[in-house]
């Protein structure tokens, strides 16, 4: 049994998967780089992220019949196939337990304070295993129904603190930091763009592969957008330092949010952001874990693996990370490193092989 | 099997309520005190008595915050000690200002900040001020009338008297971080005082007159260097602050007409434009106000008939406007520090510049810059009266 989705759903998948977690951590890693022009290097790390996808859609061929195990086995052989894949699965690995790490983090500091993180991770986590085990098919119908909230809960946030932003803030443009405002793009491209490599596994499920690639591309600038404003909201909203010193700046984005003394402490707005993106990135990473391994032992139901999964998941989310520096750490070295290797040398290999081997047939 | 999974499944939706605390159990705080005590800091805390706020219940005789006090060595040691003192846990997510008292501001409040900025419970948005001439204890120890909380009260004092009367500034807890560590600002902060009799003021007698014995005003705008109080500007020199910042949203002016007679003009809106030039290693900054007035009083000789009139009033207005502004400025430049922020505006439009040179030692180059002020009035309305009565009064009086 094969699943299919929509290119749209895709579209939207790509979006959600992007934009979870780094929403909240993008701001202040962008400014810390570029201070007043960290929404450039936003910019830049986004159109360096559509050359990425160009490269994620090369790997994956025009041939709606072959899933994309299949194709690289084809193309690089069954024991190169098998390493790729492998490393495929430790770096969504290492995604998901970042992710699930994370938002246990923020729940149990903001929202549900004093509650431990190993709870909420749990939660979420089984929560997401119950998505794996219905299937990328209603993981994606579920993304398309969210999607409308959070891009609604992203363009009231933008709208809300327009009242509070003070343009000077983010003058002058361009003047000052040239070069940390280009080098910031690169951890910025390591948490966000050089993740969603895994999305090439589910790309092969959507019905119209052509489609498939575009709703990539179009998915990557939508997030990469929003990503963008978001940050520039921050810088205009707090000021360069406010969103450097703030763990999660867009959280104290949505708590400036004050309109006619009334519509005021509603940074909950931003919770449903962070909670619909990052949980569909949680089911996403999980299930194409599950699929990965699945086609590694050659299991007949994906399921069946599906528990110990998500076990491993949360027992690694639990344990992994030290403390809440630990984090900012990692993503300026060993994160930004394996993303490298995966994202982007495992890609440009399978597509180097996949041309050396059409030259050699012709 | 499934009653065993659903009590599991039950199980994980408890973790919600892992730190649960109810609302009776805990005491919600609405303004923290800061003073600094023989070398400890001493920090107030005043708390809602919830019986008190509630409405349509009888009320006992009893105030309806009080507050608790403590000394420490940090910051956080004396808001926790305070639960030994105060009945219940505190909960702090309601402050709505904070206050340094003056020995505390001019001893340097940068230690404070950090723990108001990390801790979880605090949302940003207290308003942070200083009691001028006194301690932070006392301007809390007074009870205010019509308001049952004087945190509420001094919070929106603040905030209506920047918007009507303009000689106060609301500044939030990021606005100053951002103040002391910038290069090119320093910071301010509003000031609040006692007025009256601040012992008698501490006590219920105080809201049982009509004419209370001690009130708390909000006035007056505290200078920093650093993160150190070094002195206040007056009433007039914080409007001309406002002015310069462009942080005017009405207020009430007063211009001496002929004869020590007056008129009152009333500004409705104004708007400052700032730019900065630098020619030959010297800056000239300008600062251009534009602001809308009506009548607001007119005690003086004269008639509107005229255009002409109205003009001279407008020019004459101005020429005031200009002197204000000059005098908070000459008042900065005293005090060898640039609370305007014109260092960010020439970091804005001269980076290169800035960072090369004046970044390090602004507060030096400030004092040599040119600073030109250019301000416009223009008279809109005249209220609902044409001619001043003044005017016939005085020609009765002739007769």
């Amino acid at each position: 049994m094969t699943e299919k989705i929509s290119s749209k759903q895709f579209l939207v998948l790509v979006f959600m998967n992007l934009l979870g977690t780094s929403i909240v951590f993008i701001p202040s890693i962008a400014t810390s780089y570029g201070q007043e022009n960290g929404w450039i290097t936003v910019l830049i790390s986004t159109i360096i992220g559509m050359v990425l996808i160009l490269l994620f859609n090369a790997t994956v061929s025009n041939d709606d019949t072959l899933d994309f195990f299949s194709a690289i086995d084809q193309s690089v052989g069954k024991i190169i196939g098998n390493v790729i894949i492998g490393a495929l699965i430790i770096f969504a690995y290492y995604t998901g337990i970042a992710n699930i790490w994370a938002l246990s983090e923020f729940v149990g500091l903001q929202i549900l304070m004093g509650t431990p993180p190993a709870a909420i991770a749990l939660i979420s986590t089984m929560t997401s295993l119950i998505a794996v085990r219905y299937g990328i098919e209603v993981i994606a119908r579920s993304i398309e129904i969210f999607f409308p909230f959070t891009i609604l809960s992203l363009v009231l946030l933008a709208l809300l603190v327009w009242p509070e932003a003070r343009l000077e803030n983010i003058e002058p443009i361009m003047q000052l930091n040239k070069m940390s405002t280009v080098i910031g793009a690169i951890p910025l491209v390591g948490m966000t763009f050089l993740e969603v490599i895994t999305l090439v596994i589910i790309l092969s499920s959507v019905n119209n592969r052509k489609d498939g690639k575009r709703a990539f591309l179009y998915g990557g600038l939508l997030a990469g957008f929003c990503m963008m404003i978001v940050t520039f909201a921050s810088i205009a909203v707090l000021g360069v330092q406010g969103t450097v010193r703030h763990t999660y700046p867009i959280y104290v984005l949505g708590q400036n949010i004050r309109i006619a003394q009334f519509f005021e402490r509603i940074e909950v707005l931003v919770a449903f952001i962070w909670f619909f993106t990052i949980f569909f990135k949680i089911a996403t990473t999980n299930f194409i874990i599950v699929k990965a391994v699945q086609h590694l032992f050659k299991l007949k139901r994906h399921q069946s693996i599906s528990i110990p999964v998500s076990f491993l998941l949360w027992t690694g989310s639990v344990t992994s990370f030290p403390n809440v520096f630990y984090d900012f750490e990692a993503i300026n070295s060993t994160y930004l490193v394996l993303g490298f290797i995966v994202g982007f040398l495992i890609p440009l290999f399978i597509v180097v092989s996949k041309k050396i081997s059409q030259l050699r047939k012709t | 099997m499934r009653i065993f999974l659903i009590s599991i499944i039950t199980v994980l939706l408890l973790s919600g309520c892992w730190s649960a605390v109810e609302l009776s159990d805990m005491m919600l705080a609405t303004a923290i005190g800061i003073d600094y005590h023989d070398g400890k800091f001493q920090v107030t805390l005043q708390v809602i008595n919830p019986s008190e706020i509630a409405a349509n219940q009888d009320k006992a005789n009893r105030t309806s915050v009080t507050n608790y006090t403590v000394e420490a060595d940090t910051f956080f040691e004396a808001i926790r000690r305070l639960t030994a003192t105060s009945p219940r846990k505190l909960f702090l997510s309601h402050i709505r200002v904070v206050i340094y008292g003056e020995g505390m501001a001019r001893r340097g409040i940068a230690d404070t900040l950090d723990f108001l900025m990390r801790d979880h419970e605090f949302r940003s948005d207290f308003v942070m001020t200083i009691a001028k001439d006194t301690t932070a204890k006392k301007v809390l120890g007074i009870v205010s009338p019509l308001e049952n909380i004087s945190a509420e009260k001094i919070y929106t004092s603040i905030e209506s008297s920047e918007k009507f009367w303009a000689p106060t500034k609301e500044v939030k807890l990021d606005e100053l971080v951002n103040a002391i560590l910038s290069d090119g600002k320093q910071a301010v902060m509003t000031g609040v005082f006692i007025r009256g009799d601040a012992e008698k003021g501490s006590t219920l007698a105080n809201v049982e007159t009509q004419d209370p014995y001690a009130t708390i005003f909000v006035e007056h705008i505290g200078v920093f260097n650093e993160d150190k109080l070094i002195g206040w500007l007056n009433e007039d020199q914080s409007k001309g602050f406002n002015y310069i910042t462009d942080n005017i949203a009405s207020t009430v002016g007063r211009l001496i007409w002929q004869d020590g007679r007056y008129i009152v003009l009333e500004t409705t809106s104004s708007s400052t434009d700032r730019s900065v030039v630098i020619k030959d290693d010297e800056i000239t900054i300008t600062v251009s106000v534009e602001s809308t007035a009506n009548f607001g009083e007119v005690n003086a000789d004269v008639t509107f008939q005229d255009q002409a009139v109205i003009q001279e009033i407008e020019r004459y207005a101005a020429e005031r406007l200009n002197e204000l502004l000059a005098r908070s400025i000459a008042v900065a430049k005293e005090f060898e520090t640039d609370i305007f922020g014109f260092g960010e505006l020439i970091r804005r439009d001269y980076p290169h510049e800035w960072e090369a040179k004046y970044k390090e030692n602004w507060d030096e180059y400030f004092l040599t810059t040119n600073i030109k002020i250019d301000s416009s009035v223009r008279i809109e309305h005249g209220g609902m009266i044409t001619n001043p009565l003044y005017d016939e009064l005085i020609h009765k009086q002739r007769e």
